[in-house]
């Protein structure tokens, strides 16, 4: 009998091994989660969400390399120290191998396919719906804005707009896409920001805008028309955000990137310190911090005069030319740590000059006002303030010189040759490149071409 | 067969099998996601690592062996004649996915792909001379190993090895150096001259000429030896060769501009380049910036067969001189043996590649790259050369 037992107890013992063997066979290794186990609730979807906001403060996006890669492209520095990679975009003749493009591509998608992620899981929202689905149209609607600005042509290089944009994605696939019209990812832009726009909270949940607010919408939206050389919507939409009253412009220009004593930011990636230690702007401070050696981004003489030549100017703190002997260089970066703004106030009051003085009309007053206010912060007085009877060409040429000014090292200028390229033809660009030059854009990463032949990639070089 | 007194082995081994490939990361099939460690805005995160791939098939490997293992004449011959087929299909890598995708790389088959192995190896030992005072025995081996991507899905560049160095092409063996031309110089000039891929003669370089210009596999490897024992004292020396395919000098592109943006230290073979016009140089003018070179996107892509070398070589591997102490004179000491010897490793070394040892092992962490690039130098430690002199001791 005893034997008996026995051998049925070994029998099921083995039975139950097998089942589990298979179990334990088909299950992914420990601490990966599948789709499933990742996405159960509401929270885990917030999480997830929550996440993406790191991957906007990565080094491969907005911590530094797109503001580098975007500099790069511009008319400010000197460019003899850069290599690789930095030495051909410099040179507008980038080629289609290129680690640090690739990676700064991949970064963008990959924010971009995690809001479509978000997006497919939304039924499990409840709660905070309508936060969830505006941080991933908002997400995807910012990636896909600077992609396309800096891979395609800008808005205004062909009359229709039907000229190469970059393939858009909505939804998780792996299939391969051609890329879209300027025209069409433009679309996509507004049609998810205007939907974040509506969907996300007026202020955060913890007061702190660490995170997307309907205001951080409107601001890139304004970003975006004001690209679009749409000047009615941008002084609408930066007009919205200035008159929510939520941002004030900082008393002085220099804490716009300072550990929380700005209240500038309209979005900003938070700097945290243990245990959660996480320092946004790591790429920015690497590229142009200049105390503690000589950084790859020099100004260019010409530059440098410019930016220092009026004595009066605060701002000219921003640059040396004795910190590291015989290189101009910036001290904007000059800090260990700061919260990383992605767009600011100083930003919108500035767009709501130039696009009210091109608006014109009742627009000009305000416009005129906007401009003062950040003379009168940048020059320590009213001493170069515009007279109030301004004319609109005045506020348009002050406000694009103090835009340069303002946000030098931020990524500004090269996008400011381009617009202002296709609003009228001008060519500003002091390396006198034509601003449609086929090189003042990136090239596509070459697996783009090897996963799918139709794909169409830019021309090269073309600009000197 | 057991009557033929001049065989007194011989050994027929063959084998067939289909087997998958193991060398792959595990749980792949997943779509792998994971808490993050740090949180964000005082709320928990989560990321996407990869989304994983349903779809996984075993890769499959057809392997065939069959060889022939020998002793011939009272065992004064013996050796063993190999020949592999290894039929690669299906194969798992993680190529081609358009980046735009946003899931970044993942394990794929690649059903339309084939990469075939196939190789003969020979080998054998011969006893010359076998007296009481004089022994001497010789022997070698070669291999002769040839692989083909016989079907390929994907472009050129859509699996690259090592560091952008290789390529997988239709038609071609695994791991082919895929560049731009080098001509020559310009005498008037100075500038290279290239070969665009039709092979005409340009100024400009483009990575649009580049072909197929090299393998990084050799056509033969193998080595030889001999041991000579005369009463006591014994000599042998072990060579080892290769013969064809090409080694790729990576470092080369930098070292050639040596104090450049990049710093480099400059490479004495390098110096025959052009300096003035009239000049007949094996290397174009020096350059702080590889950009002056018309065409030329940057100091990364300057990859051309300029950099490109014949990876034959023939080496001497190992040299050892012994002496065995005869028995009467250390019995006193109560040993049983002693031999004395010195042994000298990578003595000489025959070969035309200029930047150094054409011994390459390069230190890839991805059997991918190791796979693809074997032959392509990147400031590669060279092998060392070694004395030792050693004492025997048997109580």
């Amino acid at each position: 009998m005893k034997k008996y037992i026995l051998s049925i107890l070994t029998s099921a013992i083995m039975l139950t091994g097998m089942v589990s063997c298979k179990k334990f066979l088909e299950r992914p290794p420990e601490g990966q989660l599948t789709e499933e186990e990742n996405f159960k609730t509401e929270a885990d979807l917030s999480a997830f969400s929550n996440g993406i906001y790191t991957l906007l403060g990565d080094a491969d996006f907005y911590s530094g390399r797109h503001q580098v890669l975007t500099e790069l492209l511009g008319d400010e520095y000197k460019g003899d120290r850069f290599t690789g990679d930095y030495s051909e975009i410099f040179r507008r003749q980038n080629s289609f191998f290129g680690g640090t493009r690739d990676a700064y591509y991949k970064k963008g998608y990959r924010i971009i396919v995690d809001a479509n992620i978000v997006l497919k899981h939304l039924d499990l929202a409840n709660s905070e719906k309508n936060r969830i689905e505006g941080e991933a149209r908002f997400f995807r609607g910012l990636a896909h804005f600077e992609l396309v600005r800096l891979f395609a042509q800008p808005w205004g290089f062909s009359p229709d707009n039907s000229h190469p944009g970059i393939p858009i994605r909505t939804e998780l696939s792996l299939e391969s896409l051609n890329r879209s019209s300027v025209k069409d990812v433009y679309d996509l832009i507004i049609t998810d920001l205007e939907a974040a726009g509506n969907l996300l909270p007026d202020v955060p949940a913890n007061g702190k805008y660490y995170s997307a607010t309907k205001w951080a919408a409107k601001a890139y939206q304004a970003k975006v028309y004001f690209q679009q050389n749409n000047f009615q919507k941008a002084f609408d939409y930066a007009n919205e955000v200035i008159a929510s009253n939520k941002f004030m412009l900082d008393a002085t220009f220099d804490k716009r990137f300072s550990l929380g004593l700005s209240k500038e930011g309209i979005i900003l990636i938070s700097n945290q310190v243990t245990p959660n230690q996480y320092n946004p702007g790591g790429e920015l401070r690497s590229s142009f911090r200049s105390d503690l050696a000589i950084p790859g981004f020099t100004f260019t003489d010409q530059f440098y005069n410019i930016a220092t030549a009026r004595a009066a100017d605060l701002r000219r703190a921003w640059y040396s030319n004795s910190l590291q002997s015989g290189y101009n260089v910036l001290t904007k970066y000059n800090k260990d740590f700061f919260d990383l703004p992605l767009v600011h106030l100083t930003e919108m009051k500035l767009m709501r000059a130039e696009a009210g003085a091109e608006a014109g009309g009742a627009n000009l007053a305000i416009a005129i006002a906007d401009i003062n206010e950040l003379m009168t912060r940048a020059y320590g007085g009213t001493a170069f303030n515009l007279p109030l009877n301004a004319t609109a060409a005045l506020v348009i040429s002050t406000a694009r010189a103090e835009r340069e000014l303002e946000m030098v090292g931020e990524g500004n200028r090269t996008q400011e040759i381009k617009r202002i390229g296709a609003r009228s033809g001008l060519n500003v660009d002091r390396r006198n490149s034509v601003w449609n030059c086929p090189g003042f854009i990136l090239q596509f990463p070459k697996a783009e071409k090897d996963a799918n032949a139709s794909f169409m990639l830019n021309p090269e070089g073309g600009c000197f | 067969m057991k009557n033929i007194r001049q065989i007194n082995f011989l050994k027929l081994r063959a084998s067939y099998g289909i087997v998958g490939n193991a060398n792959i990361p595990s749980g792949q099939y997943f779509a792998n996601y994971q808490v993050g460690g740090v949180g964000y805005n005082g709320g928990s995160t989560s990321y996407l690592n990869s989304i994983g791939n349903p779809d996984l098939q075993w890769e499959t490997l057809k392997n065939t062996d069959v060889a022939v293992e020998f002793a011939l004449f009272n065992s004064r011959l013996t050796g063993e004649i190999a020949y592999y087929h290894k039929a690669s299909s299906n194969l798992l890598m993680q190529p081609g996915l358009s980046p735009s995708t946003g899931t970044g790389d993942i394990y794929r088959n690649l059903p339309n792909s084939v990469i075939v192995n196939q190789g003969l190896e020979i080998s054998a030992n011969y006893k010359v001379l076998q007296t009481k005072n004089v022994k001497w025995t010789v022997g070698g081996n070669i291999a002769r190993n040839k692989n083909e991507v016989k079907q390929w899905e994907l472009g050129p560049d859509a699996v690259s090895g090592g560091t952008n160095d290789t390529r997988v092409i239709e038609g071609l063996p695994l791991g082919v150096n895929y560049l731009v031309r080098y001509y020559g110089v310009d005498p008037k000039d100075g500038l290279p001259i290239w070969l665009d891929a039709n092979g005409k003669q340009t100024k400009t370089f483009s990575l649009d000429h580049r072909v197929f210009a090299g393998s990084v596999m050799p056509d033969y490897i193998g080595g030889f030896n001999t041991t000579v024992e005369y009463k006591r004292i014994e000599l042998s020396a072990l060579f080892s060769y290769v013969i064809g395919g090409s080694i790729y000098d990576n470092s080369g592109k930098y070292q050639f501009m040596g104090v450049s943006k990049k710093d480099w230290n400059f490479r004495e073979d390098f110096v025959d380049h052009w300096t003035q016009p009239g000049d007949v140089a094996k290397y174009p003018r020096l350059t702080y910036d590889a950009t002056n070179y018309p065409g030329l996107p940057s100091e990364d892509q300057f990859n051309s067969t300029m950099f490109l070398h014949d990876a034959s070589y023939l080496r001497l591997r190992e040299l050892t001189l012994g002496y065995r102490v005869s028995p009467g004179l250390i019995k006193r000491w109560k040993l049983k043996s002693l031999r004395i010897y010195a042994t000298g490793s990578n003595l000489l070394t025959f070969t035309k590649y200029p930047g150094g040892d054409p011994e390459i092992t390069r230190d890839f962490e991805n059997p991918q790259d190791r796979n693809l690039s074997p032959n392509v130098t990147y400031l590669t430690a060279p092998t060392q050369r070694t004395f030792i002199f050693g004492i025997n001791l048997g109580f």
